[in-house]
């Protein structure tokens, strides 16, 4: 394992610039008309993203949370068009191809990664599914595909769960959104198999305002899961993405996503899902990485008897600020929602759990559980737990807990006493803290965020 | 007849569940009510005992000479109606020993104008007593009211106010469900002690079970919101060999 | 154990040095000021309860200011009640040396009062012991807002901690907002919180209510568990006799 450079270092000094040379920095209008033009767009899109840049230069950067003052707007850049020659599996450097390799991703979703998706779309796999796909009346594509293939869908829907006016950030994914994945499935329709990012075509690599759009229609079911524990590198710094999951009656939904971000990235995604009457979603999350992450899943329940699950892990290494937390907004009687979020802090890193668990004065018979635990790693690091609870029924029953502590010395002990090395007993002291979370996720996945954990407690990842 | 019900039809959210419904008990019997699942069988105990959300369309509840159809359940249990329910409730920050002896003052106190309230300690020697026979953790009693308990142990608090309280009728809602063998022997022995001490009974179970511990006096079925058929024990044997299935017409 | 009085007309300033063992008996009432600032600091090595009634169900919003300071190896008990008026209160507490701290709230408002209770715990030496514990009890409709941060600085290795809130809303309109917060700087630390919401619904009221309770018994009931509550933890059988007389104001004990 080389640590003397950096896997960042490794690609930033082999990779040419990815993107293409006449990209510019900051954001004006020219450049979201360029982008609405590139991709093509027809007017109400175009007028969309202009709308938004103007609310992007009315509202200010957040005043509450982790310091975003460094987060210089000016200087990013904001679109730019891949390059015609995609770089070839050869071209990624070797270190990177390691650091998969350890972290045991297979090779079709290492490719996808490095940008050289297209050379996935040739599998048989891929293909089967999307022949059954097209039978069923599933839709799942590329964002920008969607705009022009299914335009009522979209227009009825995007940016309609997470309105650009909710903050600065969605003002601004607004305008320069590129990308992503849009997801249909019908009436009754049940998916089993976890979709997966890379199963979709023509991805291009990782986009920092990418826009997930998901409609599940009554009855339906599935199952999304996005990214993987590998760091992202090779793109720029701030990533304003937005995920819209509309969840519609007697519908089951599940969100996995498990992020890790480079260190010097601003992730300030936004999510949010809108469940109807007997609807269930869940979100299902780990973030690792990251120079400040401001990432709270929100669940609105607005039909009778829907429910949200959110079990989240965050994990805050030295120099990192990961504020996550839930959020669930109770409109509608007999609902119940139950959050399980896990934060480590290492090396002096910052992890910050901020929840709000909303109850509305039409909300009756709510049931609400929230469970945050913390551990902290070492001295150095600091965890807070801010959890607002805002309850206007009398029929509500609402209870929160949360422990913070450091690992049990007599835990440890045990395990040595066992034959185990200090660092397995702790590892395996993580694990188990952090198994609500990773037994949801599908084996490969869960292996994966494992050898993370293993890893970012090694402060190994660059 | 201690209690009478005639012709009771009960719904909710405008659906029918009991229909023309007669039931009578003479003071000091035991009855059993026995039905398969969605009878309605914890509608009538619900109803009889004057559950807000439960509608009378028609008939009427006489007990103790009295027409209760229209009293509130705080009245109906002044007057000593009792009832032993399947799921108590978990009331948060309400102390155990608190509120019995705040129901045992009201209900005491209703009966006799002339009675004089216990000492707190009086009344806490006399829960003690009570909970050792029922073989209830001491310790429950300083508790918020079934928070977290077991269901066992929520079944013998609810034998517990059954003695204590001494009402006129006791309705026993499930009593045995999810009871293990000592518990059962446990709650069926308190069902007796009251019912030997003058009390009257109706049981409403779909358990055949119990029936080994406890020997009914009149034995009813209910089908579907109506009281289809009445007799001695011989119908639990006719239950426990081929169900209720002989009942449905 | 000397015993300090403090009733009606408090100063708008105050200081409270508090040097020797003592228990701190403060009841405001009546002719309240708009604004008030107190301090109270409790010396090394001295030992203190403090019982605090507010209660003037005047028709004004009353705000005070109060920071807390104690000293290496010193105790401090609050019995804080904040009972049927509209308040402000922003409260801060410095534990500047290893100290056992323990913080007890009631809450109770009626009526259309508000109470906006800001609180900010900060421990700064190592091996201190805190315990925060909060009653609230909105009826009518009234609201209760409490912000609770416990800090626990990077110098407080070996804190002890424990943080519960619980609320009940008695009437549809009542509403309750509860941000029980914990920052933990050091890991050498065993802090909890929790906060709970509960409430006398349609099925708990009816089982009640089919014990003979009318709404008015069950009202009072649940009052008189909560106040046995803090009343067994009282330091002195006086002490406790006294709060009950003031408490008892707040149900009717038939």
């Amino acid at each position: 394992m080389s640590d003397q450079s950096t896997i960042q270092q490794a690609w930033e000094s082999k990779n040419a610039a990815p993107y293409l040379k006449s990209s510019r920095r900051g954001l004006d209008e020219d450049l979201v008309r360029e982008i609405s033009q590139s991709k093509n767009e027809p007017e109400w899109m175009l007028e969309r993203r202009l709308q938004a840049l103007e609310l992007y230069n009315t509202i200010a950067k957040p005043a509450w949370g982790p310091d975003l003052s460094k987060l210089d707007l000016a200087s990013i850049t904001y679109y730019a068009k891949a390059s015609g020659t995609e770089s070839t599996w050869d071209q990624v450097p070797a270190d990177i191809k390691e650091t998969f390799t350890k972290l045991g991703i297979p090779q079709a979703e290492q490719k996808f990664l490095a940008g050289v998706g297209a050379q996935y779309e040739s599998t048989t796999i891929y293909h089967n599914l999307k022949q059954q796909f097209k039978d069923q009346g599933v839709i799942f594509e590329d964002m920008d595909v969607a705009v022009q293939q299914y335009p009522e869908l979209v227009k009825e829907y995007f940016m309609k769960a997470v309105p650009a006016n909710l903050h600065k950030f969605t003002a601004l994914h607004g305008a320069v959104w590129s990308g992503g994945t849009f997801l249909y499935i019908p009436k009754d329709v049940k998916i089993d198999l976890p979709l997966q990012a890379y199963f979709r075509m023509n991805a291009k690599g990782m986009g920092q305002f990418e826009h997930t759009l998901m409609i599940i229609e009554d009855g339906a079911q599935g199952h999304y899961i996005e990214g993987c524990s590998a760091p992202r590198y090779g793109v720029d710094s701030l990533h304003a993405g937005c995920v819209e999951i509309y969840v519609k009656p007697e519908a089951r939904f599940r969100y996995s996503s498990v992020e890790s971000w480079s260190k010097d990235a601003y992730n300030l995604n936004t999510k949010r899902a809108i469940v109807e009457k007997d609807a269930h979603m869940e979100w299902v999350g780990g973030n690792f990485g990251s120079h400040v992450t401001m990432l709270y899943p929100c669940s609105v329940l607005i039909g009778e008897g829907a429910s949200a699950d959110h079990l989240g892990l965050a994990f805050a290494n030295s120099g990192q600020v990961q504020d996550t937390g839930a959020k669930v907004i109770h409109l509608a009687s007999n609902t119940s929602s139950n959050i399980v979020m896990k934060s480590l802090s290492r090396g002096g890193g910052q992890s910050i759990y901020r929840g709000l668990l909303d109850i509305r004065a039409l909300a009756s018979n709510v049931k609400a559980r929230v469970n945050c635990d913390a551990l902290l790693l070492d001295g150095d690091s600091k965890s807070s737990t801010i959890p607002e609870m805002k309850i206007a029924n009398n029929t509500a029953t609402v209870a929160h807990e949360a422990k913070c502590g450091k690992i049990s010395d007599n835990e440890i002990f045990y395990l040595r006493s066992r034959g185990l090395s200090k660092e397995e007993a702790e590892t395996m002291i993580v694990n188990g803290f952090v198994e609500p979370i990773t037994r949801e996720l599908p084996l490969e996945y869960a292996v994966e965020m494992n050898r993370m954990l293993k890893l970012e407690m090694e402060g190994s990842v660059g | 007849m201690l209690l009478e019900v005639k012709n009771l039809s009960v719904e909710i959210n405008e659906q029918e569940i009991l229909r023309d419904l007669d039931l009578k008990i003479e003071a000091g019997t035991l009855h059993v009510v026995m039905g398969p699942n969605g009878a309605g069988k914890s509608t009538l105990s619900n109803v009889l005992l004057g559950h807000p959300n439960f509608k009378v369309s028609a008939g009427k509840i006489i007990f103790a000479d009295q027409d209760i159809t229209n009293l509130s359940p705080e009245e109906r249990a002044i007057l000593g109606l009792f009832m032993s329910w399947q799921h108590p409730p978990e009331i948060e920050g309400v102390a155990l020993d608190q509120f019995l002896f705040l129901a045992y003052k009201n209900i005491f106190s209703a009966r006799d104008k002339n009675w004089q309230a216990p000492s707190v300690f009086e009344f806490s020697e006399i829960l003690k007593k009570q909970a050792e026979i029922l073989k209830i953790k001491l310790e429950l009693l300083k508790r918020s009211l079934n928070v977290g308990f077991s269901g066992g142990e929520k079944k013998k608090i609810e034998m517990l106010q059954l003695s204590l309280f001494n009402p006129k009728l006791a309705i026993l809602d499930e009593t045995d469900s999810g009871l293990d063998i000592d518990a059962l022997k446990i709650v069926a022995q308190s069902i007796k002690d009251y019912h030997q001490n003058k009390g009257t009974v109706l049981l409403i179970t779909h358990y055949p079970e119990i029936l080994d511990f406890i020997k009914p006096d009149f034995v009813h079925v209910m089908i579907k919101g109506q009281m289809v058929t009445s007799g001695g024990e011989e119908l639990i044997n006719i239950i426990k060999q081929t169900g209720f299935s002989s009942f449905i017409s | 154990m000397k015993e300090i009085i403090i009733t009606q007309r408090p100063e708008k300033n105050k200081t409270l040095i508090l040097d020797q063992d003592c228990l701190v008996f403060e009841h405001l009432q009546a002719n309240l000021p708009d604004k008030i600032n107190t301090e109270i600091i409790v010396k090394d090595n001295v030992k203190v309860d403090y019982i605090f009634i507010l209660e003037s169900s005047e028709d004004k919003i009353l705000s005070e200011n109060r920071n807390l300071k104690l000293g290496l190896n010193s105790r401090l008990h609050n019995y804080y009640f904040y009972l049927d008026q509209s308040v402000h209160i922003s409260l801060n507490t410095h534990i500047d040396g290893q100290a056992d701290f323990q913080h007890q709230v009631l809450i109770l408002t009626q009526k259309k009062q508000t109470v906006y209770l800001q609180e900010n715990h900060h421990f700064l030496y190592p091996k201190s012991f805190g315990k925060f514990q909060l009653w609230a009890i909105a009826k009518e409709r009234s609201k209760i807002h409490v912000n609770a941060n416990v800090n626990i600085k990077k110098t407080a290795k070996n804190t002890e901690v424990a943080h519960h809130q619980q609320a009940w809303l008695l009437n549809k309109e009542a509403k309750i907002e509860l941000i029980p917060a914990l920052s933990v700087e050091p890991n050498e630390v065993k802090a909890s919180h929790s906060a709970k919401v509960s409430n006398l619904a349609c099925e708990q009221l009816f089982y009640l209510q089919s014990r003979g309770l009318d709404k008015e018994n069950i009202k009072n009931l649940l009052y008189q568990s909560i106040f046995q509550l803090i009343l067994n933890q009282l330091p002195s059988e006086v002490q406790r006799e006294n709060l009950a007389n003031i408490l008892n104001k707040y149900y009717v004990n038939k």
